[in-house]
């Protein structure tokens, strides 16, 4: 009676054990992959705010520096290219092509110190920076959630429950050289 | 023999004065865990008329609106970047706002850097958009600091933010109303007086008075005195989240 017991319930104890881990290990891949998601349609949000704002930034500039045709151009086609990409790895680069023109814009104003001093322009300024520091902010909480996500994916167990869950790995949004250099905070 | 002693030690003194660390040198950024007031003013340029006015002003703000606006200012960055440095107090130390509202404002002035910024929780960005706080700090922070009035600028910064705020809620903040420089009152020294003869007197109290707490009550001064007990402790929102927008200058 004893010995029927044991092979009933070692095997079931058994069972239970692994059902539990793969259930913990799927819902573990969900919820990274969850938050990565999430991370990127903030960070999405704050990038359309970008292009939103580049129209108005380029009408102020163009009153100045018509003549640099070229720099215009550039931001209005990579701006379409974003608008038109597909999967996030094609909106990421669109993205990072628009952010080399803007400071090349950027930089451009410095010549002008009408411009500079334009009170309709020091708010369009502040909407920029503003911008621009949101979207530094959400791109620091998506490669986080990222990094997460595939470390998990990638690691001894992860990398199976990953694959029953239909979870990938995500790409990192690649931080500008500028920043790069950054010291890093500590408190 | 004894000259000896005494050489060395005047030679043992001079290498422990030597070794002492100045104060000015090595003073490192402390930024206290939580608020417990709204001007948390490390960097000690703000006056106390204007510092205890500005409490009052906020904690009204606070109590009818909600919003959590604190006020810091510190001596130096120490190299850090101010966005980078005030969204990690707004957000991560603090976390000003109430949870879901996200309601909470910081503005952190840093003296050796020369630079200011304001800091805006996700539910406000409606109504204080950058270039709103952009204006502001140019008219009022700038001008100001430039000629080393920080209390004045802080002052009417403060009041252009919280009518803005107030306006959106529809409510009326009292404190709005008087907005020059207050003439030092004669009362406040004996009230000062007032105030350490209750602090002395609650700690040599008799024990069967125990349950009559201090009441410090200071005429002029009726919302969020920094000393008043509701301050400390029940100050925290606690729960605010920050996406790093807002408004940044330097003067």
């Amino acid at each position: 009676m004893k010995r029927v017991v044991l092979r009933l319930i070692v095997p079931l104890f058994l069972l239970f054990l692994i059902l539990l881990s793969v259930k913990v290990g799927y819902d573990r891949a969900i919820t990274l992959d969850e938050n990565v998601k999430n991370a990127w349609a903030q960070l999405q949000n704050q990038l359309k705010r970008r292009y939103d704002l580049i129209p108005n930034l380029v009408g102020a500039v163009r009153g100045y520096a018509a003549h640099e045709k070229e720099i215009f151009e550039a931001l209005g086609e990579a701006r379409t290219r974003y608008f038109g990409a597909k999967d996030t790895r094609e909106k990421i680069d669109a993205s990072r092509e628009i952010e080399s023109q803007l400071s090349r814009l950027l930089m451009l104003v410095e010549r002008y110190p009408e411009l500079k001093a334009n009170e309709a322009f020091l708010r369009l300024q502040d909407a920029l920076e503003g911008t621009e520091n949101r979207i530094s902010v959400e791109r620091k909480r998506y490669n986080d959630a990222v990094r997460e996500l595939n470390r998990f994916a990638r690691s001894f167990f992860g990398r199976f429950f990953a694959r029953l869950a239909g979870v990938g790995m995500a790409p990192y949004y690649d931080i500008p050289e500028a920043e790069k250099s950054r010291p890093e905070v500590k408190f | 023999m004894c000259w000896m002693g005494s050489a060395s030690r005047v030679f043992l003194m001079a290498f422990l004065f030597a070794s002492l660390p100045l104060p000015a040198l090595s003073s490192r950024l402390v930024i206290p865990e939580s608020p417990r007031g709204h001007v948390v003013d490390l960097a000690s340029i703000v006056d106390r008329t204007r510092r205890e006015r500005m409490e009052a002003l906020l904690e009204e703000l606070k109590d009818k609106t909600g919003v959590q606006m604190v006020i810091l200012t510190i001596e130096g960055l120490d190299g850090r970047a101010i966005e980078e440095f005030s969204l990690y107090v707004a957000n991560d130390l603090w976390r000003l706002g109430e949870r879901g509202k996200d309601n909470g404002l910081l503005l952190t002035v840093s003296l050796r850097e020369r630079v200011y910024r304001f800091e805006v929780g996700y539910g406000l960005e409606g109504i204080l958009p950058d270039s709103l706080l952009g204006d502001i700090g140019r008219k009022y922070l700038v001008p100001y600091f430039r000629k080393g009035a920080y209390s004045e600028g802080l002052f009417l910064a403060t009041l252009a933010v919280t009518k803005q705020i107030a306006s959106h809620y529809g409510v009326r903040l009292r404190l709005e109303d008087y907005a020059g420089p207050k003439r030092p009152s004669r009362v406040l020294p004996i009230l000062f007086f007032l105030l350490v003869f209750l602090i002395l007197f609650s700690f040599f109290r008799p024990s069967r008075w125990r349950g009559f707490g201090p009441v410090v009550f200071l005429p002029g001064m009726p919302l969020g005195s920094p000393w008043s007990d509701s301050h400390f402790g029940g100050f925290g929102g606690g729960g605010g989240g920050f996406g790093g927008a807002g408004a940044q200058g330097r003067w």
